[in-house]
């Protein structure tokens, strides 16, 4: 007997799925970040309110989640996704994971000098933390410019990727300006919130909504949805961006706000998106991670809320510290972690069982990690969110005590079920 | 002379992993067809272009089928047109999903 599996003449290939070993290793440096991070978060949590923002400690802590953990876990669910999603290969495998070694090693030294306020130390591992960042971008857009699909999600993540050289760059120049006295000393806080929002409101929320258009339908298993939406999300996510770029850079406060109006009709118009893939799902039982991915889409659109009526009512930049955090929690965070949920039981299936498919009874995925269980989780998590964010607005101490540690419980169960997925006694062994 | 219909149920052995629903009531398996004796051609999709289980399922319905009696040889054909889509469900399925 022989089997012969192929393609049709001239098809499109659409398997091009790097090997299990490049994703992994990212992903799970990024679950283990967010573990050291919520046992950071839990030990800090008495510490935390917006005129703390500069303490080391705490921008030691940001980095943990935003660079070892975000970061980490992204930039293997990327490697894995752009496959799926614009049906090319990685270009160079080899170069990934060799980065991988780079970037844990850069960061690991890199938050350590944060900690501790090691100007040398930043300056070494963040030059290093640059350049496995620029050739972990550069990589994805030579990947994905070879695509023969056309459309949004291509820009979206292209700009992600080139938003996220620009916010990397940026803080190098912040690391000169600490070794160099004087040097932009009298452009420091622009800087700042530039490196914050080419981060932030570049990188992660270009990329969220991106693969959102590729990864809802995907579980959901939507179907006939229009996509005609999705390139005014893009127009108006960049002028929003450069709108804010202008305001900060040229102290212009109406600039400011044409960038929280744009910002808020660009969430608004990714929601109608999201809620035509929604509407068209043919898996009527909507699982708890992917609602969780729908309430972030929201989180987000009110952070830009949030951002305009401080800057138009209470006419101050001041605060911005906890609008910053509800974005990167809410948002992004809670985008992670929603198809985290998915991604990791999908792929250690693929890995553990493929083969016996079959052959011999499989498990399904939701048998590896049922997505009920993450129910709790992201409720305590959004709960300490809402906790700590009111709070922190009202000042009042004992409420954010208490809303960090529910967000650091939740975030810390999320990676120990993710770990266990894993299983670190197997995942070593596989390719 | 194989038993198409022996196939037929032999792939509905296969799961698409992430639903829980066999390929023949997802209405993947497009055209089952022996084109010479004892050589399956079996004509399939996905959900979706790029499914990351597109490999493990086209390799498990080409697996199953080879066990049916009579199947010397099979091939299987990834099609994306027609593209599928939810009509091609079967009741089962449909009711499964809540659909």
């Amino acid at each position: 007997m022989q089997t012969l599996a192929r393609t049709p003449a001239g098809g499109i290939t659409t398997s091009q799925s790097p090997p299990f070993s490049l994703p992994i290793r990212y992903m799970l440096l990024g679950m283990v970040g967010f573990l050291v991070f919520a046992v950071d978060l839990v030990i800090q949590s008495s510490g935390l309110n917006g005129h703390n923002t500069f303490l080391p400690s705490i921008v030691a802590l940001t980095h943990l989640l935003t660079l070892g953990s975000l970061l980490a876990f992204v930039m293997g669910a990327v490697y894995q996704l752009s496959t799926v999603a614009f049906l090319v290969p990685i270009k160079t495998v080899t170069v990934a994971k060799w980065n991988f070694w780079l970037y844990a090693i850069s960061i690991v030294g890199l938050i350590i000098s944060m900690m501790v306020w090691w100007v040398m130390g930043l300056m070494i591992f963040g030059t290093l933390a640059v350049i496995a960042i620029y050739l972990y971008s550069l990589i994805i857009i030579w990947s994905v410019m070879a695509t023969n699909l056309r459309g949004a999600m291509q820009w979206f993540v292209l700009s992600a990727h080139v938003y996220l050289i620009v916010a990397v760059s940026l803080a190098l120049l912040l690391i000169i300006s600490f070794m160099v006295p004087g040097f932009l000393a009298n452009v420091y806080q622009p800087l700042l919130l530039s490196h914050i929002i080419f981060a932030a409101g570049g990188f992660f929320t270009f990329l969220a909504m991106g693969f959102s258009f590729k990864l809802l339908p995907m579980f959901t298993l939507s179907h006939g949805f229009s996509t005609s939406r999705q390139k005014w999300t893009l127009i108006l996510l960049h002028i929003a961006l450069w709108a804010f770029i202008a305001g900060i850079w040229l102290n212009d406060r109406s600039a400011l706000w044409v960038a929280g109006i744009i910002g808020i009709a660009a969430f608004i118009n990714h929601l109608f998106d999201v809620r035509g893939i929604m509407k068209k799902r043919l898996r009527k039982n909507t699982e708890a991670p992917i609602y969780a991915v729908l309430i972030a889409a929201y989180s987000g659109g009110f952070a830009f809320l949030l951002l305009f009526v401080q800057l138009g009512v209470a006419l101050q930049i001041a605060g911005w510290q906890e609008i910053v955090t509800f974005y990167l929690m809410g948002w992004i965070t809670l985008t992670v972690m929603g198809f985290a949920y998915k991604i990791i039981p999908f792929l250690i299936w693929n890995e553990r069982f493929r083969k016996k498919i079959g052959k011999e009874k499989t498990p399904m995925i939701a048998d590896l990690l049922h997505p009920n269980r993450a129910k709790p989780v992201l409720i305590g998590f959004l709960a300490g969110l809402i906790l700590l964010t009111v709070c922190s607005l009202m000042e009042w101490i004992p409420g954010t005590v208490i809303g960090t540690l529910m967000i650091g419980a939740s975030i810390a169960v999320f990676a120990i079920q993710l770990l266990l997925v894993v299983n670190l006694k197997k995942v070593g062994k596989e390719r | 002379m194989i038993d198409l219909d022996e196939v037929r149920e032999k792939l509905k052995e296969v799961y698409d992993p992430e639903i829980g629903i066999n390929v023949v009531d997802l209405g993947l398996i497009y055209k089952l067809e022996e084109v010479e004796e004892g050589t399956l051609h079996i004509e399939m999709t996905m959900t979706t272009p790029g499914c990351p289980a597109h490999d493990n399922i086209s390799q498990a319905v080409e697996w199953t089928a080879s066990l049916a009696a009579g199947v010397g040889l099979v091939k299987v054909d990834v099609v994306w047109d027609p593209p599928w889509s939810p009509e091609k469900m079967s009741e089962a399925a449909r009711a499964q999903l809540h659909f």
